[in-house]
């Protein structure tokens, strides 16, 4: 291919060109593939950060598809849920020079987290009559199993906060990923506060950001979909929850939604 | 005599893991399987003690191309349940934010998934350089499909607006009438779109199966309708678990379903044209005849010459509920009520159903979801016993690319059913 070969800028089909393009691998575990599937979106710059990479590995988007090779950045989509996506973890980790999280479910586990807190049995006694040929083991995020370098979180990880993580690994830059709460990015969009003005249980005072504060923008609160942010004060915000007439176990269902295997809510979740 | 086994270890280009196995020998099929080995994630287990307000945005995630489907089921079944009637705005917004995404999940396979397979690429960004203007057309018609789920969603993929009993914010007129402009304006793209994949050489192999939908006798529809099928079922959609069976199936993690007294059926694009031709629009109608499609078709391959028709007929009827509505915030409360209820729609790759029994208090205890795929996979592998004895000559290779664009054809969602598709074909 030859240089943009006229390929115009606002249709975001840019074909970048370069000596020798990085390679790229984007991996799936258990997910509902949502991130993979914002990505064949092809959108705009992110389509374009995407041509600059030789991508080696995408088994939703292409069919050649190459096993156990180098890549220098692995996005990983879902968690584990049987073994031996343990050791196909395992290998990509060996085989990657950046190692990063495509979303919530490999991050923190999120939804599939759920079967987490009830005994195995019983939770898959209800989707399989017979259980011998299902294999299934808890829910566990990717960083609990191998070294991960960038945490991504999102459901799905947005246009913006991808493109800045393809463009940064690129260049060889770290990328920018906000450790604030949705409640930073409420205020700068000048909504008013739902929690305060009309008592609704919103979780952004403990939702990692990036969503531009979608939920309260579109008139409800946020459900964490985004999962927990970084030090964030849960039993605070549990506390004004009940304040507000929320029952104990209407609050444990809202920080459990979500939140998957992550350790940041436990005062408010841990039941023991 | 010569043995083959077709091995596909993954299928791709498609949504979630499969596998599928075919042992030949002597020119007989002695083993045929499609694995669907996408690990389970026990939905239908963990949404047991969650409350009501909480399953429309719990099982959007079920799927990453379908959200909308599985949000809009699971409201109406909690709907049923607590005997709430939504109001005609909110039936409307519905349609709109369905037909979006079923546009949108049409061009995504038509397009990304399957077009690659009729030209002889591997993916569509390798047919960038020679395909360029093609290419172009996709992303901008999905990326109008995506801009009306948006507005009318909050957010293209997983929405967060629907809620029991309406939505929690509802679009301004002047923001529909924007992506009105841009409907129109891609009319003429879906038009061409259909010329392009109708002209595309398909197989030629056919299968008469019974081809399942939802219908309305007033429109195409995609969200409330009663289960019918080319073989006669006509039935509510409460009587659905009386007719169709979900059976478990030792070699793969999605279940199998087969209709009562019957056996396979198949569900999607092909299944709602093949039932409900009669009621798309005018210019579908000549567009079909244009390129000489006759409906019913019983070839599993037209599934995406039918994705193609109905995207014409979506994106007109789109403008048209436009023009029809100016939303207006509604009261939406939800008076909780012990019950059962069950719902079905057309989800992109077809027929969805969503149960659930909640208490007094809201609270899921039972939790019941059959998607497209599972709907399919019997069928997929009735049409492959009867496909590959029709090209068995083929050399391994072939056969297997062969088996794997059948099951392309189907738009799975193997996610979804459990989720890639590998074939793999060994002649002896």
């Amino acid at each position: 291919m030859g240089r943009n070969q006229g390929y115009t800028r606002n249709s975001g089909l840019e074909v970048i060109e370069m000596a020798e393009k990085k390679k790229l691998g984007i991996f799936k575990l258990t997910s509902c593939a949502g991130c993979q599937m914002r990505l064949l979106y092809y959108q705009h710059r992110e389509l374009e950060a995407l041509t600059a990479y030789d991508i080696t590995y995408f088994k939703m988007g292409k069919r050649d598809n190459l096993e156990n090779i180098k890549v220098d950045v692995a996005l990983i989509e879902g968690c584990v849920t049987n073994s031996e996506q343990i050791d196909e973890l395992k290998r990509i980790r060996e085989n990657s020079t950046i190692l990063a999280t495509l979303g919530g479910c490999a991050t923190r586990s999120s939804l599939w987290g759920l079967k987490n807190n009830k005994p195995e049995k019983e939770i898959e006694e209800k989707a399989y009559k017979d259980l011998s040929t299902i294999h299934s083991i808890k829910a566990i995020p990717v960083n609990d199993v191998v070294k991960v370098d960038y945490l991504l979180p999102g459901c799905p990880v947005g246009e913006d906060e991808m493109t800045e993580f393809l463009q940064s690994a690129l260049v060889g830059r770290r990328p920018f990923i906000k450790p604030h709460s949705v409640c930073v990015e409420c205020k700068m969009k000048g909504n008013l506060c739902i929690l305060v003005a009309k008592k609704e249980p919103c979780m952004g005072p403990v939702t990692a950001a990036g969503c531009g504060a979608l939920c309260p923008t579109n008139g409800r609160p946020c459900y964490n979909c985004r999962g927990p942010m970084i030090a964030a004060n849960a039993p605070a915000l549990a506390k004004e929850f009940k304040k507000n007439g929320l029952s104990d176990e209407e609050i444990y269902l809202k920080f459990t939604a979500f939140s998957g295997l992550s350790k940041v809510y436990e005062e408010v979740t841990d039941r023991a | 005599m010569p043995e083959k086994k077709i091995n596909i270890e993954y299928i791709a280009r498609v949504e979630g893991e499969s596998t599928l196995d075919v042992h030949i020998s002597k020119n007989e099929i002695t083993d045929l399987k499609l694995k669907v080995w996408e690990p389970p994630r026990f939905f239908e287990g963990f949404l047991v003690g969650r409350k009501y307000d909480e399953i429309s945005d719990m099982v959007m995630r079920i799927c990453g191309i379908c959200p909308v489907s599985h949000s809009t089921t699971a409201i109406r079944a909690l709907e049923n349940a607590m005997q709430i009637t939504p109001s005609a705005q909110t039936k409307k917004l519905r349609r709109l934010l369905s037909y979006s995404q079923v546009m949108s999940s049409d061009i995504l396979h038509i397009y990304m998934l399957a077009a690659p397979d009729f030209l002889g690429y591997e993916s569509v960004l390798a047919m960038v350089p020679k395909h360029l203007d093609l290419v172009k057309k996709a992303i901008k018609m999905k990326m109008v499909a995506n801009e009306l789920t948006e507005i009318v969603g909050g957010r293209a993929a997983n929405p967060v607006t629907p809620k029991i009993n309406g939505f929690y914010q509802v679009p301004s007129k002047e923001r529909l009438n924007s992506v009105k402009k841009h409907l129109e304006a891609m009319q003429q793209d879906t038009v061409d779109t259909l010329k392009v994949v109708a002209s595309l050489p398909i197989p030629e192999f056919e299968r008469k199966t019974e081809y399942v939908c939802i219908r309305n006798p007033e429109e195409y529809t995609i969200n409330e309708g009663r289960l019918v099928s080319t073989e006669g079922l006509d039935i509510l959609e409460e009587e659905y678990r009386n007719h169709i069976i979900e059976n478990q199936i030792s070699y793969s993690n999605a279940k199998q379903c087969r209709i009562k007294g019957r056996g396979d059926f198949m569900v999607g694009a092909l299944a709602r044209v093949n039932n409900n031709y009669d009621l798309l629009s005018d210019k579908a109608k000549e567009a079909a005849e244009e390129n000489h499609l006759k409906f019913p078709v019983y070839n599993p391959f037209a599934n995406t010459a039918a994705q193609a028709l109905e995207v014409i007929h979506l994106t007109t009827r789109c403008t048209e509920i436009i023009d029809e509505i100016d939303p207006k915030p509604e009261d939406t409360t939800v008076n909780v009520k012990a019950g059962e209820g069950h719902a079905l729609t057309e989800a992109p790759r077809g027929l969805l159903y969503h149960g659930y029994k909640l208490n007094e208090k809201g609270i899921v205890e039972k939790a019941e979801i059959t998607t497209p795929t599972t709907h399919n996979v019997l069928s997929m592998e009735q049409d492959l016993y009867k496909m590959i004895p029709e090209i068995m000559d083929l050399p391994e290779g072939k056969l297997a690319l062969q088996c794997e664009e059948l099951i392309r054809a189907y738009d799975p969602c193997f996610s979804c059913s459990v989720h890639t598709i590998k074939a793999n074909v060994k002649k002896d």
